[in-house]
């Protein structure tokens, strides 16, 4: 799964295929900013054959390809690049396209619509990231379920975020959608940080199941896991007097407030379940409220 | 790509996009560059693009919207040209309150320790009233709220105080979820936000 990184950047270029409109004002705005030059081609075509030609730090696709050609470019591209970072940009995608898109190892995966700010972020991330070839490894793959493992470090957790941002399945309502991406966000930082105290040479275990009725995500940490009691308590239902008396004692102590992070990815999914262990933990938000439990 | 990734992927072209009607972007957007009152910046052409591509939303058919639907600060632009920071922070001063103008995400990391040195800064240096303007934070983590938190109760501890303003989008949905929102204290209004800092007079007659 390892693959040496790049060694540090001599020159910063990036090739991109235009999107047209705010998109590549935005673009050419980020990057000029941070001292990269660009290098423009009118599709894909054009892009490989400039990219096996010479080499690019940073590839970002245009809007107007579908996802899945964008792939085939991607898999080309690295195979003559290896570590070339490439950011998907399409308005024409499939959940199948975003599994394949981590599959085979692009930076990342933006399906209309989407935020400007997350797409400036992730090629500020993309720009900054010395090292991230084997942040994310897909272990299994079908539609319904996909098993992966993902370096224990803020930037490989954003950039698998932002992956889950690209699935935009249209049996799941967007508001849902967003709050088991939330809830799951909260749930992967907790395990990188306290399983493997942010140690990018530990990974975490993630699988994701969509059902009919019902979206699972499963996260298992390396580490040592909590106690049922630790997280009964981290969990609780607490009144914003309870939190605030919380975080005062914390506060003398020198300590962040603790627990809002399962606090906030409970009120997101219906049911948050930990092992004995504490260190694997299931999220399920149902999509048929008539069949929802009582919580 | 797995073959099984394949399967169904025709079926799933023709669903790709949300089904959920967007408003017209563009006339949005003009309707709310209107309002806005930003002071002339300093900085070139290319920061005000980025800055201002920041708040919008892309979608298929090339409109654009605000994602907050609200305003943007009122502030001056950064003290910093750091056009891609993840968070931004402004202050200005209005009385003995200091406003804070939050741009981009307060998350775990360099954002949500950016967001406490900043923090820490102002109350060490006796601003004890804070308001914390929300209206372009785009996201924000149980940690960069954990650092809202412990400032609120920090101040509350010295006599001070922390409140919120125009709150939007995922942000006020964390807050609201973990029912913050009344309890830190979160206007919509600023003129309303900072007089709440102010003590209430009672007249004889009330």
């Amino acid at each position: 799964m390892t693959t040496p990184c790049s060694s540090a950047l001599a020159t910063k270029t990036a090739l991109v295929v235009p999107s047209g409109g705010d998109v590549d004002e935005l673009l050419t705005n980020v990057l000029a900013h941070e001292g990269w030059s660009i290098q423009r081609v009118i599709d894909n075509h054009q892009a490989l054959a400039r990219a096996r030609a010479e080499p690019f730090e940073l590839v970002i696709t245009g809007r107007k390809t579908l996802g899945i050609e964008d792939i085939e470019l991607l898999r080309k591209i690295r195979s003559a690049r290896p570590h070339v970072r490439l950011i998907i940009l399409t308005d024409e995608w499939t959940r199948g396209d975003v599994i394949s898109a981590m599959r085979e190892g692009a930076f990342s995966y933006f399906s209309a619509p989407f935020e400007a700010s997350d797409l400036a972020e992730m090629v500020r991330a993309a720009m900054a990231e010395p090292c991230w070839d084997d942040g994310i490894e897909v272990l299994s793959a079908t539609p319904e379920w996909v098993t992966l493992t993902a370096r224990c470090d803020i930037a490989t957790a954003n950039r698998l975020v932002q992956f889950l941002h690209g699935v935009k399945d249209p049996s799941i309502p967007e508001a849902e959608r967003e709050q088991v991406i939330t809830a799951f966000r909260e749930i992967l930082i907790n395990a990188m940080e306290h399983g493997a105290q942010f140690d990018s040479s530990q990974h975490v275990e993630i699988s994701f199941i969509l059902a009919r009725r019902a979206i699972a995500c499963r996260v298992k940490d390396p580490g040592k896991g909590f106690s049922l009691e630790e997280l009964r308590d981290a969990a609780a239902d607490r009144s914003p007097e309870d939190l605030f008396g919380r975080a005062r004692v914390r506060d003398e102590q020198g300590l962040r407030p603790g627990g809002l992070g399962i606090l906030v990815a409970k009120k997101f999914v219906d049911e948050l379940i930990y092992s004995e262990k504490g260190n694997e933990v299931v999220l399920v938000k149902y999509l048929d409220p008539p069949n929802r439990p009582t919580i | 790509m797995p073959s099984n990734a394949a399967v169904g992927q025709a079926k799933e072209r023709g669903l790709s996009g949300p089904k959920a009607a967007r408003l017209s972007g563009n006339s949005l957007l003009k309707g709310k560059k209107n309002q806005l009152d930003t002071p002339r910046s300093s900085f070139g052409r290319p920061y005000a693009l980025v800055i201002e591509a920041l708040g919008r939303r892309y979608n298929r058919s090339d409109d654009i919207r605000v994602v907050c639907g609200k305003h943007s600060p009122t502030a001056g632009a950064p003290s910093e040209c750091k056009i891609v920071m993840a968070l931004q922070v402004s202050t200005r001063e209005s009385a003995d309150v200091t406003i804070l103008d939050l741009r981009g995400r307060a998350t775990i990391g360099r954002e949500s320790e950016s967001l406490k040195s900043r923090l820490r800064e102002l109350v060490a240096a006796g601003r004890h009233k804070l308001l914390l303007n929300l209206a372009n934070l785009t996201q924000a983590d149980s940690s960069g709220i954990s650092v809202i938190v412990a400032t609120h109760v920090s101040l509350k501890r010295q006599g001070g105080d922390l409140k919120l303003l125009r709150p939007c989008g995922r942000v006020l949905e964390v807050l609201t979820v973990c029912r913050l929102l009344d309890a830190i204290g979160s206007f919509e209004d600023e003129a309303e936000a900072l007089a709440s800092f102010r003590p209430r007079r009672y007249s004889a007659t009330s």
